[in-house]
């Protein structure tokens, strides 16, 4: 009997909670590898024959090995490590790589039904992977390339208004080092078990001399955080969303502690 | 060579940074256009000699030159140039940033000096040109829709108004009129432009090792130039492959290979011809001589390098 317990990974993600991947012991099957995955549980587990192999350290790349979300998350994060969000391009190997991982985390969803308790969904996160990005002659347009610098996206749900605010930071190199934001506010409604319809509503630019470099070339801003359509919430746990929109694209956003960036 | 002294006189840095920069070679191929063009020119107004004015007309050219070297190795981050190490490589990004202001700096006070205003309206002009350029070229890259014609409004800033005017300021100092420095300017400017259009062409077709740096390194920037503006008029993919800035493995080469089989490199062949044909025809106004035999040779030997 082969089965091991996989090499729990060596640096996991510091935004993840740091749970031990250690399997539950039941009675194991004479012949045959068995793997316990239920719609309720939390967990794709698998069966270990002895605590010894706990010590183990060999990997197990046997397809029947259903590693835990832990692990594919510590393992999607870690592929994601210097991509900048994949605003800037990404070689599409590395692409399908993330959407690979994206799809096994999709069919291990703990919560399919997010839109019911909308409270899984409410309050602050921030944007860790998408495939929009900006690039060729917008990206220059933007300054993006040399003077201006992209921060942190956060999106605010505040789900008793349906509302959710979107934040985008930027700095601007040079003399002052001025940052600022691109604020969109947009609404949501529920239009399934899964899928909120969104709307923009407003979005501005702060401080002003922000607004100033970026006023020329406003709508070229609007156009690539245009939020208006549909959003299918794939994943959701504590940590971590997942979410597909109508024009094809995938956002990856982890839960953020900061209330008003 | 005498600009090193007046460079470096008091910081024994820059005059380090100088020497590297200066004894390091290169065409020297403006020196020689101002040298070439007053002595074509001298025949017109009867002066036998060059005078002081013409040969500290070349200093200052070529410390403009250089000193717009230094500041663009430190814009593109090159360790090469001339075959050696580039001021900023050995003496850091700031030591670079200074010599070169110190450059510009001397030469617009010994241009100043030579008194003449015209020809220091001329070359004022070209320092600021080079900073237009230089803006021009940030703000277009990767843009896919740029024209031929800015493209070559942005080669004019960067590489031709300097050339233009050396020829220019050569005919003045000979004394000639005004139609004679204008046809020289004409001849400076378009062989110029020949020049730039001669060197985007070599970007593609010459090896790494020919050229100093990796070859399509304009590319790779975002930087388009005349072979990749006539290419993307035929090659759809090329256009695609640019607007994602090369992210993709070999993409890079591939949009390489896709100028390459394109007619861009033929066509800006043609465009480089084009403008040394005007050039040669500004020449017409000169009496024969070796001098403008050369002057004709100048322009044929920048094109042999395509050929």
């Amino acid at each position: 009997m082969g089965t091991k317990l996989l090499h729990p990974n060596i640096s996991p993600s510091h935004v993840l909670p740091s749970t031990p991947t250690i399997p539950k012991l039941t009675k194991p099957p004479t012949h045959k590898q068995h793997f316990f995955f239920t719609s309720r549980s939390n967990f794709a587990i698998k069966v270990s024959d002895q605590t010894s192999n706990l010590l183990n350290n060999q990997t197990d790349n046997s397809p029947t090995n259903y590693p835990t979300i832990t692990h594919l998350k510590t393992k999607l994060n870690q592929t994601l490590q210097g991509l900048n969000r994949g605003i800037f391009g990404i070689p599409s190997e590395k692409k399908s790589e993330i959407e690979e991982m994206v799809k096994v985390l999709e069919g291990l969803n703990p919560n399919p039904n997010p839109t019911v308790d909308l409270d899984k969904l409410g309050g602050c996160w921030k944007l860790i992977y998408s495939t929009i990005t900006i690039l060729g002659s917008k990206r220059t347009k933007l300054g993006l390339r040399d003077f201006i610098s992209l921060g942190d996206f956060f999106q605010v749900i505040d789900v008793a208004k349906g509302k959710a605010v979107n934040e985008i930071m930027f700095n601007v190199r040079g003399l002052n080092l001025l940052s600022g934001k691109l604020v969109i506010e947009a609404s949501f409604n529920i239009s399934s078990k899964s899928r909120v319809d969104i709307r923009y509503d407003t979005s501005t630019i702060v401080p002003d001399q922000l607004m100033n470099m970026f006023r020329k070339n406003y709508d070229v801003l609007l156009g690539i955080f245009n939020p208006d359509g549909w959003l299918e919430i794939t994943y959701v746990d504590e940590t971590l969303r997942i979410g597909r929109d109508d024009k094809g694209n995938i956002f990856i956003l982890e839960r953020s502690n900061q209330t008003d960036p | 060579m005498y600009s090193q002294y007046i460079v470096g006189a008091e910081n024994p840095v820059l005059m380090s940074a100088a020497e590297q920069i200066f004894s390091a070679g290169g065409k020297r191929m403006r020196p020689a256009l101002v040298f070439l063009v007053s002595r074509a020119t001298l025949e017109l107004t009867g002066l036998e000699e060059l005078t002081r004015e013409h040969r500290r007309l070349a200093e200052i050219i070529e410390m403009i030159h250089t000193a717009s070297l230094i500041h663009d190795d430190v814009l593109d981050e090159s360790d090469m140039r001339r075959g050696k190490e580039t001021v900023h490589q050995l003496y850091g990004t700031r030591v670079a940033v200074l010599a070169g202001d110190f450059m510009f700096a001397q030469s617009s006070w010994y241009l100043a000096n030579l008194e003449n205003l015209e020809v220091i309206k001329l070359i004022s002009q070209v320092i600021k040109d080079f900073a237009s350029g230089e803006i021009k070229q940030a703000s277009s890259l990767f843009d896919c829709d740029v024209k031929l014609d800015e493209y070559l409004i942005k080669s004019y800033y960067k590489t031709a108004s300097l050339i233009a005017a050396s020829t220019k300021g050569a005919a003045i100092f000979s004394a000639v009129d005004n139609d004679i420095s204008e046809q020289m300017y004409q001849y400076g400017k378009n062989l110029g432009l020949s020049f730039q259009v001669v060197d985007d062409i070599l970007d593609f077709t010459q090896s790494a090792e020919q050229l100093g740096k990796p070859a399509g390194s304009d590319l790779a920037k975002g930087n388009l130039t005349a072979p990749v503006i006539f290419a993307l008029e035929k090659q759809a993919k090329l256009r695609e492959i640019i607007e994602t800035e090369f992210c993709e493995t070999g993409s890079l080469n591939e949009a390489i290979e896709l100028v390459m089989n394109s007619d861009g490199i033929e066509r800006a062949r043609n465009l480089a011809k084009q403008k040394a044909d005007v050039a040669i025809q500004c020449l017409q106004c000169l009496p024969p001589s070796s001098f403008r035999l050369a002057l004709e040779g100048m322009v044929k030997f920048n094109l042999e390098r395509i050929d």
